[in-house]
Order: structure tokens, then C-alpha cells, then sequence
């Protein structure tokens, strides 16, 4: 097929592409929290209700500097925006609870209050009951007739309040000087882009409202939500900017160069054909689609762009330049695809993303290249300003002077540095600096969250529980509730057992009190009450009773299984190992699972990037030869080693991101390697070579700048590994004369 | 998360109660005419009393008798009959006499400011709470908004010279009616 004809079939995929994608579109999830998307050392199906956890949905706002009618009007206002939050009624809330706790008083009790019953301490419990009966207390929750003990009356009492009290809308946590706090639970996933904007801009929006009466009014925010709004600004910033700048510069760059309007139109059209082929594959194929996997995949445009000067220049040099540089471009292109099929099998989904994103842009841009420059910029040859022609020669000029044994030396003190440096390098798997939140909402998170009542020296974990059955789950929760209550290291729990008692415990308390009523203690003590008898023909608590508020906090149903959620508060020196789960139970510590997993991921890219290095010695010895192949993997080795002593030099410690941009670093020094040791003009090899490397500087190094702390580690490593990787490359030019001479 | 509100609420309901009357009718300025007459409270008060429970469900009220302590800083609710109780009401909020001392009760600190104001003759503060009637030589309080509104539908105080009786009418039907006594020297 003709490459005209070859470049319309193209055009024509790539129409077809993005209508596959604008129809997609309304069905995809913007995801913006880095956290979201990193790996577990744990099941699928674990990780995955984890990622569902109702907390996560919780969404938490501090009133502050305003008094009872402010917070009364902010709330008001915000529970009138339908803005997919279901607020918590503090007043409504109890009333319920209340009046489910009087119906089924005397189904519940404490644990202490099961045990005495158990051992018949009939006297103290009917002691404490004169006790309430004596104080002037009202008796809100028990009914007498059904729970003449008061027990379930002194099972509410003995909650711990964390607040001081609660008003229509909120918890007020201080009332001198007001504070209050509102708790809403979103509907849709707190990681979702559009749920969390739509929240804060609501949020702030009415801040400033009240603001304007009250200048001293502030509402601190804790919650996902408005880290993914703050992370999804940021990812969306950094997109367009990097994105943009980098397109600019670029497009400047090859305007300086070549002084054409043709060949700057023929890269920027293949530039643009890669990248939106990239994004439209992206959102074909994930449903959520991650904000920073499209701000590391502006680095398309730096790789993409090499592949559109190769052409433009071989153009340049003429028919049989651009035939001859077409397999070198090739064999290019699956270097680097290599790179991204690796980080696409890693089980990151960001990676993955990348990944593909720039792997079909690649593509793409190859084919644009090979089908269509040629098209694009006629017959007409044109070559580089004499100026950039001029610097190129030079440079390999300057390379050439090097003789064999030079060039060995060179090659020699690069192996020997690398394997001096290699011992120095340390890497971190620790997930808390990979990300960061603006230093403002984390400064409000921590507010929140000390006016909740947290404390330093408090770990938080989670017990995630599947089950078929709700009775199971809540009898191993009160199990699980014995234990906690014993290890004086924990400091607070939430279960759903302590919202409604399983069917065995209500039974087992009805019988308890039965033999209780039957001794003359009991007898003696419902004389006085003046009570004939206590009936025992009671309606059960169940659990589908319990307000949805409180039920779907810490339960949901998956696939057929209940999967309910058990937060503990305990000091560091807690064992979790100490307390025997039943089956189907499990710690999950969130952070130290994303560290493990993020740990097996680094043995894996170390795994990788020791068989790019033997691939690359053996694509080398088969096309280059043995002196280029094994010179070529020490040049690899060197780079690699290099560019992240220098990452770690800038105080960063190393991370994951740093050895993913290894894989890409070394990926492109493949391709300078394959460029620079070809049988192509050395003169041309450079400026291609030149060009293609400061492209990549530019995009790349732009992502040193980001916020994000995993994409600056990105950049950095990007950036020094293309400088030490361009600038030594001409190398092998030389090694290639050497060989050949 | 509501069900560990309640307990906070009750007991600071009820030392805001008592302590109430003792401030509403203190500021003879402020209230209605008809309550003018009175006690005006000292700073330390010894009082008797005895407190019918009448409970839903139940064939009889419930009697106990004791005494209480009012002092500026602190309430002392001693219950002799029929189970032996301590309860002291300060700034720090509600501690229970279990044994040999006091156990602060969680969530109760709210009481202890109450009482401060309430002892400082701070009407703003009750007004907050309750509007004001006067009924003979009672004054009726009546909660003006939840959470207070769903435990109490309404509050007598009535008295001559002295407090002589609060009534709580609880929202669930309970009243618990307090007669006080001063007890002489």
C-alpha cells in the first residue's frame, strides 16, 4: 500500500478512536488522589472494598469565629444545595436512636452488665437500678415494664460523648467560644473529580457568604473529598501548564532549527495525532481515569516529538535518508514500547494508565512518521540553519577527536563510578511522601481532627470482616469487642455491634434475666416496683432497624457477601498480633499495605530494568556487535546509577517514581545508543539526537516542578538521566568508527 | 454516634434544672410579677428532699429522700433512702461517689459551666434555654428548642420564700416531682 494511501487508513482509525472516546466520555470518572490508585499488598476483593470503605465517604466541616445563628444559617443553606451529600441531623438522629433503644430496652447491655447477669450478681445490678431510680435523672431510654434493671438506660449513659452536645445541625464541640461540627456522608465515591469539586466549591462558596457579615467566620474541612478537589485542581493545572509549555517551547525550539513552516506544521500535526490518540485509548480503556497519569503523560509529547525530527530531518536529507532511517526509528520505537509494556504489567493502575496512554501515542506517532511525513512535507528539501548544522558537526567533531583508547577509558571510569555509586543509593517505600495536600487543608485536617478528639501517639486500624450473614458478623464483632476491651493500649473502637447486639446475645440476655426474675433477689426487688412479672415475649433488634446513618457507615454488601469495617484507635505500642481474629476477619492497615505492595513493586522494577539491560545487550551484540553491545550496557548502567545519586543529592529519597523513570530513561538512551552507533550521518544523528534530547528535557524536567512530590521525583530523574544520556551518547559514534575503522 | 449524646444531655439537664430556679427566680427583675415573692437564694444552701419518680408502666411512684449542698462552687445531691448516693455537680462537670471517692462521668463538663453561670445569676444564659411564665407562685419554664425540648415538655418551680418544688414533666410521659426543705442552722 502506497503511504499516501497508508496515511488516509490512519487519519481514518484515529477519527474512529475519538469518536469511540467522546462516546465513552460522560461514563468516565475523573480520579485525581494519587492514594487512590496504589497498590495493596492485599486481595483484589479486599483492596477493593477498602477503596469502598463508607468512611472514606465521610466528609467532616469545623465551624469557627461565628456564633449559633452563623453556623445555624451556613448549615441551612448547605443542607438546601443538592450537592449529593447526606448530612447528619444530630437532633433527628437521636430522637431515633432513642426511640429504638426504648423499644428494645433490656435487649441491650453492656458487656459488664452480661457478665454480672452471667454470674448472678443479682445484688449490684439491683443496687445500680435503685441508684437511676433514686437520681433525679430522667429516665429517657427504658421502659420499666420490659427493663426494670435499666439496663439498656445505663448501656447509652456509659458511651463515651466525645462532644458536649449537639444542635439541629451539628455537634458543638465548644461552646465557649462556639465551635461546632457537621458530619455528611457523600453519595458518590469521595475519589470521584466532579463529586469532590461540586462539595468544596459549595462549602466555600457559602464560607464567604457568611464571611461578609462575619469576617472572623472559617470552616475547617477534613475528609477524601477535599483532598481530591485540591489534588484534582493541582493534576488539572500541572496538565494544562506542563502540557502547553511544553508544546510551546518545543514548537519554538524546531521553528529555530529548521526556520519552516512545513515541517514545524508536520510535527505539531503528529505531535496531536499521538497525544490525542493517547488520551482517547486512556478513556476507552479505564473507567477511572487518573488526573496525574495525564500529567506524566504530557511527557508523551517529548518522546513523540523525537520521533517527528528524526523524520522531518531524514525528510530533509533526502528519499533514501528517510527509507534508511526508518528501521532505526523502528527498532526505537519497541525499545521504548518495551519500557511502557513493562510498567503496563505492573499492578499500579497509574502506571498502567501511563502506560498506555503513551504507548498508543507512541504508536501513533511512529505511524504518522513512517505513513505520513513524507506526505506532509512534499518533495521539497530543505535542511537544517546552517547554524544548528554547524553546532552538530562540531559536536561530533568534538567526539571524534577521542581515539579508541579514550573512548575505552571513558567507558572504563563510567563502570567503575556506576559500581561505586550503586551501594550509596537508598530507597524509601513510604507512601506518605509521595503525595501531598496543600499545607493549608492539612492544617484544617488536623484541626478538625483534634476537636474530634484525636491525640498524638494514636494509631488508627481497621478490621475488614466478610461474611454471609449479619449474625455472624455481629457475634465475631463482640467478640472481637471482648478483646479490644482488655488491651488497655486501645483507646476507641466503632463497630457495628455496638449499634445493635446480635440474635444469640439478645436471646442469652432474656434468658439471663429470666433466671434473675426467678431468684427471690429478682422476686423480691419487682415487689417493690410494684411489677407482677417481666414479660420475655419481645420482638428482636434487628439490624435492618438501625438507621441507615449508622448502619451504612461501617456496612455494605458486596457481591453477595456483607462486608463490615471495625475502627480501632490505639496507642503505637498496640500488638494487633495479640488478638486472635475469628475466621473471616482481618487487619488492614491502609499505609502499611501500599508501602509493602509499593516494596514488591521496586523488586519488580529492579527485575525489569536487569532484563532491559540483557535485552538490550543482546538487541546490541545482534545488530551492533559485541564491542558496542557491552560498551552499550555499561553507558545503561551508568545512566541509571547516575541519574539517581543526583535525584537523591537533591534530598529527596528515592521512591518508586524515581525507578519508573529509569525504565523511560533508559528507554530513550536505547534509542540515542541505537541512533548514535547506526550507519546513519553522524551530523544528522546529532542534531535529531540533540533535538530529541532537549524536547525531552523540557517536557520532563517541567514535571521537577510539580506539586506532587512522586511526579517531581519523576522529573528529576527524567531530567538528569537524558542530560547524562545526550550528552555521552556521541560516544558510540566514535566506538561505531572504532569498530568499523 | 447519637446514642452517646444521650447521656451528656441527661445529666446535664437535670443539675440545669434545679440550679435554674434558683437563678431565674434570683433575678427579680426579670421574671414575672407573680414570682417576685420568692426566695432570693444565699450562696450556701442546706436542703431536704424528697422526689416522687412517676414512670410509665409503673403501678406507684417511686419515693427516695435525701439532701443537697449548694454551694457557689459546687452541688452535692445526696440520695439516704433508698439506696445510699452521692453525686457532686461542679465546673468540671458531674462526678458519681463510687467507694472511697469521686468519679468523674464523661461528656459532663457542660454541667459545671451551667452551674457557674446559673450560681452568677446569669440570666442570659437560662433565657437561651427556656422562656419564662409565671402560674400562681410557680414559674414555668419551658424549653424553647431540642435537643432540652425532647427530654422535657415543661418545668414548674414553685416556692413563698424559698424553692419549695421543681417538676419535671419529661417529653416520654415520667414526671418526677422534688419537694425541697430548708433545713434550719
Amino acid at each position: 500500500m502506497k503511504s499516501a494511501n497508508s496515511f488516509k487508513l490512519l487519519l481514518v482509525m484515529w477519527l474512529l478512536l475519538i469518536i469511540g472516546a467522546g462516546l465513552q466520555l460522560n461514563e468516565t470518572r475523573w480520579q485525581s488522589s494519587i492514594l487512590s490508585f496504589l497498590p495493596a499488598s492485599d486481595s483484589d476483593s479486599k483492596q477493593k472494598h477498602l477503596h469502598n470503605n463508607p468512611v472514606n465517604q465521610q466528609v467532616r466541616l469545623l465551624l469557627q469565629g461565628g456564633d449559633a445563628d452563623d453556623y445555624s444559617e451556613f448549615a441551612r443553606q448547605l443542607w438546601q444545595a443538592d450537592i449529593g451529600v447526606a448530612w447528619l441531623k444530630p437532633t433527628e438522629q437521636a430522637e431515633k436512636v432513642r426511640d429504638l433503644y426504648a423499644k428494645y430496652s433490656g435487649l441491650i447491655v453492656t458487656d459488664t452488665q452480661l457478665s454480672q447477669l452471667a454470674n448472678e450478681e443479682y445484688e449490684s445490678l439491683i443496687n445500680h437500678a435503685w441508684k437511676e431510680l433514686s437520681s433525679p435523672a430522667p429516665i429517657v431510654i427504658s421502659h420499666l415494664e420490659f427493663d426494670p434493671l435499666l439496663l439498656t438506660e445505663s448501656y447509652v449513659k456509659n458511651q463515651v460523648n466525645p462532644f458536649v452536645g449537639y444542635t439541629q445541625y451539628g455537634f458543638e464541640v465548644s461552646q465557649n467560644p462556639p465551635i461546632w461540627l457537621l458530619f455528611g456522608s457523600l453519595e458518590e465515591s469521595s475519589f470521584d473529580r466532579e463529586a469532590a469539586e461540586l462539595l468544596t466549591h459549595h462549602v466555600r462558596k457559602l464560607e464567604h457568604d457568611i464571611q461578609a457579615s462575619n469576617p472572623d467566620f472559617e470552616v475547617a474541612t477534613s475528609g477524601i473529598a477535599f483532598h481530591t478537589a485540591a489534588a484534582a485542581s493541582q493534576a488539572e493545572w500541572e496538565v494544562n501548564l506542563f502540557g502547553g509549555l511544553s508544546l510551546f517551547v518545543i514548537t519554538v525550539l524546531i521553528w529555530l532549527v529548521l526556520g519552516r513552516f512545513k515541517p514545524l506544521l508536520a510535527t505539531v500535526g503528529v505531535l496531536f495525532l499521538a497525544a490525542s490518540s493517547g488520551l482517547a485509548v486512556v478513556i476507552i480503556c479505564f473507567a477511572d481515569v487518573h488526573l496525574i497519569a495525564l500529567v506524566f503523560a504530557t511527557t508523551l509529547i517529548g518522546i513523540a516529538v523525537d520521533y517527528a525530527i528524526h523524520g522531518v530531518l531524514a525528510v530533509s536529507y533526502g528519499k533514501d535518508a528517510f527509507k534508511r532511517m526508518i528501521p532505526h526509528l523502528r527498532l526505537g520505537v519497541a525499545t521504548t514500547l518495551l519500557a511502557y509494556i513493562a510498567l503496563w504489567i505492573l499492578p499500579f493502575e497509574l502506571l498502567k494508565q501511563v502506560a498506555v496512554f503513551i504507548g498508543s501515542g507512541l504508536i501513533v506517532a511512529y505511524l504518522s512518521v513512517r505513513t505520513g511525513m513524507q506526505n506532509m512535507l512534499g518533495q521539497v528539501q530543505f535542511n537544517p540553519h546552517p547554524y544548528v548544522q554547524k553546532i552538530g558537526f562540531m559536536m561530533t567533531d568534538t567526539w571524534g577527536l577521542l581515539s579508541r583508547r579514550q573512548a575505552a577509558v571513558i567507558i572504563g571510569v563510567m563502570g567503575v563510578g556506576a559500581v561505586i555509586m550503586l551501594p550509596q543509593l537508598h530507597f524509601s517505600d513510604q507512601v506518605v511522601g509521595l503525595t501531598q495536600s496543600p499545607a493549608e487543608l492539612m492544617e484544617q485536617e488536623q484541626n478538625v481532627h483534634q476537636w474530634m478528639g484525636a491525640t498524638e501517639g494514636i494509631q488508627t486500624l481497621w478490621v475488614v470482616q466478610e461474611d454471609t450473614s449479619t449474625e455472624n458478623l455481629l457475634r465475631k464483632q463482640e467478640a472481637l469487642r471482648t478483646a479490644l476491651a482488655t488491651d488497655p493500649a486501645v483507646k476507641y473502637w466503632q463497630m457495628l455491634a455496638d449499634s445493635v447486639p446480635s440474635l444469640h446475645r439478645q436471646n442469652l440476655v432474656l434468658d439471663l434475666q429470666d433466671r434473675l426474675w426467678q431468684s427471690p433477689e429478682g422476686q423480691a426487688y419487682l415487689a417493690e416496683l410494684g411489677l407482677a412479672a417481666v414479660s420475655q415475649d419481645r420482638e428482636r433488634f434487628d439490624l435492618a432497624e438501625v438507621p441507615a446513618w449508622q448502619r451504612d457507615l461501617l456496612l455494605l454488601e458486596s457481591a453477595g457477601l456483607w462486608v463490615s469495617f471495625t475502627h480501632i484507635q490505639a496507642r503505637k505500642d498496640f500488638e494487633p498480633n495479640a488478638i486472635e481474629l475469628a475466621v473471616g476477619m482481618d487487619w488492614y492497615k491502609p499505609i502499611e499495605s501500599a508501602e509493602a505492595a509499593l516494596g514488591d513493586l521496586r523488586h519488580q522494577l529492579y527485575l525489569w530494568i536487569t532484563v532491559a539491560l540483557v535485552a538490550a545487550f543482546g538487541i546490541l551484540y545482534w545488530k551492533r556487535g559485541g564491542l558496542i553491545a557491552a560498551t552499550g550496557v555499561v553507558y545503561l548502567f551508568f545512566i541509571m546509577v547516575a541519574a539517581l545519586k543526583l535525584s537523591q543529592l537533591l534530598g529527596y529519597p528515592l521512591n518508586i517514581f524515581h525507578l519508573v523513570a529509569i525504565v523511560l530513561v533508559l528507554s530513550l538512551a536505547i534509542d540515542y545508543l541505537v541512533f548514535f552507533s547506526s550507519p546513519l550521518a553522524a551530523g544528522y544523528v546529532q542534531i535529531a539526537v540533540a533535538l530529541s534530547a532537549l524536547t525531552s528535557l523540557l517536557a520532563f524536567g517541567m514535571l521537577a516542578f510539580s506539586a506532587t512530590p512522586a511526579i517531581a521525583s519523576f522529573g528529576h530523574t527524567v531530567l538528569f538521566g537524558i542530560l547524562i544520556a545526550a550528552l555521552l551518547a556521541p560516544l558510540f559514534s566514535r566506538l561505531r568508527k572504532s569498530c568499523e575503522g | 454516634m447519637m446514642a452517646i449524646c444521650m447521656r451528656g444531655l441527661c445529666i446535664i439537664s437535670t443539675g440545669f434544672v434545679l440550679m435554674a430556679a434558683g437563678a431565674v427566680l434570683a433575678q427579680g427583675e426579670e421574671i414575672p410579677d407573680a414570682a417576685h415573692v420568692l426566695i432570693q437564694p444565699s450562696q450556701s444552701t442546706h436542703l431536704r428532699f424528697r422526689q416522687e419518680k412517676h414512670l410509665q408502666g409503673m403501678p406507684r411512684p417511686l419515693v427516695s429522700r435525701g439532701y443537697l449542698e449548694l454551694s457557689s462552687a459546687s452541688l452535692l445531691w445526696v440520695t439516704e433512702q433508698p439506696v445510699e448516693q452521692k453525686i457532686q455537680i461542679s465546673e468540671q462537670g458531674v462526678q458519681e461517689f463510687s467507694g472511697q471517692q469521686y468519679q468523674q462521668v464523661e461528656g459532663t463538663k457542660l454541667i459545671g459551666q451551667l452551674l457557674l453561670a446559673l450560681l452568677n445569676r446569669d440570666l442570659d444564659y437560662l433565657e437561651q434555654y427556656f422562656s419564662l411564665s409565671a402560674k400562681e407562685n410557680c414559674v414555668a419554664l419551658t424549653p424553647l428548642a431540642k435537643p432540652l425540648a425532647t427530654l422535657y415538655s415543661q418545668i414548674e418551680v414553685c416556692g413563698e420564700a424559698q424553692i419549695e418544688q421543681v417538676k419535671l414533666y419529661e417529653e416520654g410521659g415520667n414526671t418526677t416531682d422534688i419537694r425541697l426543705q430548708a433545713v434550719e442552722g
